[in-house]
């Protein structure tokens, strides 16, 4: 019964007056779930990159463009869809031009790792709006590769940083455009070929890629190791990740803590009253916590809710509600956490002083 | 009787007390009055009494049992179930609407608001400030906040009232309204009233008058 008074009590105290604290709690949930978003979709990728070189006859052809960025010309895609290749990992020198204040890493001749899916051949009309390739690039359906690629780009590493998602789908997107409105020519085309068995292959499919391309060197040669490397880098990926979810973490149990000792410093005057017509201290310090964690459960449902359809959005495919569950837990933790101080605070609010007229 | 103190020695600091070898009671449906100049310790020994502070010597009995010397807890279990108090500010909760502020007593004693809500209303009709329940306390004038806390202080029928200047903030008229809720609570319950005041009127319609020094 006291603890239904208790849960009642908090959740009028939040409907009348406490809604900034759910929405930055909100906020700041939503910035986790995201974050947690972001890994499981490395996870996935990782997850699926493993199936695909694993499956009995698949391949895997690394195209890798030195010290230019890199141009998906249609006849590339259509060197690898002969080749039977659902997917293919490109790394990307961005030029100069791209570097950026929000993206400080491009441009510093460090060679990014790109992942894309290689779109089936479809029927519907080409758009070339957001790339000017060249002309071969109008008979084929050049949007989605682009698409694709944007959106499978959730393994990108800026500098050992995290980039948000929507972050990463700009930038992506700003690489390409860039990249054939007047990127510098390409200097070399390499193709690495995971299996020696398809050396051959990859190499009539260099050669049509070369003439797509500007490049005046062409190799193609196998590499054991590549995969190896692709999933190091995904392990470093994950690891900013994590890292980076528990400075979140922190931040949140920082600004709950400052944030409900803000309001309790305000509201000692009623905790004051409360005390004096019969709230025992422990009572008060619970309500404190019940409203943070209330507050935390509606800025979860919130920042799930938001952080749904940002990832929709920007990273279709990327929302995971078990990661989403994780960061909601960890909303919650972090807001008992950062509940307890300021609980301590209003506990010890005197009530002699908060009711004596001066 | 209902309260009784025995050589009672109240103030702010060990050594220097405020009051000492007081010796009152309260018997059932009774209204003392506690006059005395400003700073003389009026406010101070009725949160003594009421258990919000410490006496510094002696001992304060509400009946028969000796509830200064109880934990901190236990007396706010008290003061939810068997005492009622006025403010001299109202303290009402500005963010609540006024008939939250009167059965807000009621959740300390472990009863939901829902099912004091019919005699918090009565309660406001006999404090003649019908129809303010769901405004907020800055919505309604000082002397209606002053008579909403004492409908908050007599909510859970306490079998002793602690009212400090209840009729300061009020018009001679609300001031009466006041004082005849208060005379009708005590001798319909029995309940104890201690009052705290300067105010000659409220004095006169009192049983009985302790002056302090």
């Amino acid at each position: 019964m006291k603890a239904r008074l208790l849960v009642g009590e908090a959740v009028a105290d939040l409907r009348s007056q406490r809604w900034r604290t759910v929405l930055l709690i909100g906020s700041l949930a939503t910035c986790l779930i995201l974050l947690f978003g972001v890994e499981s979709r490395v996870v996935q990728t990782r997850a699926s990159l493993d199936a695909a070189i694993d499956a009995p006859g698949a391949r895997l052809i690394r195209i890798t463009a030195y010290d230019t960025a890199v141009q998906v010309y249609p006849p590339q895609i259509d060197a690898l869809r002969s080749l039977s290749v659902a997917r293919a990992v490109f790394a990307i020198t961005a030029p100069e031009g791209a570097r950026s204040r929000a993206t400080p890493a491009l441009g510093d001749g460090t060679v990014r790792w790109y992942e894309g899916l290689i779109p089936p051949q479809t029927a519907s009309p080409p758009c070339r709006s957001a790339m000017a390739g060249p002309p071969a690039a109008a008979s084929v359906g050049l949007p989605d590769a682009v698409g694709d690629l944007r959106t499978e780009h959730g393994m990108v590493s800026l500098g050992g940083l995290w980039a948000i998602p929507r972050e990463l789908g700009f930038l992506s997107a700003t690489v390409l455009v860039r990249a054939c409105e007047g990127a510098p020519p390409m200097k070399e085309l390499v193709i690495v070929v995971d299996d020696p068995q398809h050396l051959e292959a990859a190499t009539a499919a260099g050669v049509a890629l070369f003439s797509a391309t500007d490049a005046s060197k062409l190799t193609v040669r196998s590499e054991q190791h590549a995969l190896d490397q692709q999933r190091s880098l995904l392990r470093i990926v994950e690891a900013d990740s994590r890292a980076l979810q528990r400075w979140v973490a922190l931040a949140l149990t920082a600004i709950a803590t400052l944030l409900l000792g803000s309001y309790v410093v305000q509201r000692r005057s009623e905790f004051g009253r409360r005390r004096a017509i019969g709230a025992t201290s422990s009572w008060v310090a619970c309500l404190v916590l019940v409203e943070a964690l209330v507050s935390a459960l509606v800025a979860c449902a919130l920042g799930v809710t938001v952080a749904l359809v940002a990832q929709r959005m920007l990273m279709p495919g990327g929302f995971s509600w078990a990661f989403a569950a994780g960061a909601a837990c960890m909303t919650l933790a972090a807001s008992a956490l950062g509940a307890v101080i300021p609980a301590f605070l209003a506990a010890s609010a005197d009530p002699i002083r908060e009711v004596r007229v001066p | 009787m209902l309260l009784t103190t025995h050589g009672l020695g109240i103030g702010h600091t060990k050594g220097r007390p405020l009051l000492s070898d007081l010796d009152i009671s309260v018997s059932q449906a009774e209204i003392l009055a506690l006059t005395g100049r400003s700073g003389s310790g009026k406010s101070t020994l009725l949160y003594t009494l009421g258990t919000l502070m410490r006496p510094l010597v002696g001992e304060v009995v509400i009946e028969g049992e000796p509830v200064t010397t109880w934990p901190q807890a236990r007396q706010a279990a008290f003061r939810a179930r068997r005492l009622g108090f006025v403010f001299q500010d109202a303290l009402l909760d500005a963010g609540r609407s006024v008939i939250d502020s009167v059965t807000e007593a009621s959740l300390y004693a472990g009863v939901s608001r829902g099912s004091v809500h019919q005699r918090a209303l009565e309660l406001l009709s006999k404090l003649e400030v019908t129809d303010l329940d769901r405004r907020r306390p800055g919505e309604v004038s000082g002397g209606q906040a002053q008579r909403i806390g004492v409908a908050r202080a007599l909510l859970m029928s306490p079998r002793l009232v602690l009212a400090d200047e209840p009729t300061g903030n009020l018009d001679p008229q609300s001031g009466a309204v006041v004082l005849n809720v208060l005379r009708e609570y005590a001798d319909q319950s029995g309940s104890g009233v201690v009052i705290a005041t300067h105010d000659p009127v409220v004095v006169g319609l009192c049983d009985r008058v302790v002056n302090l020094p």
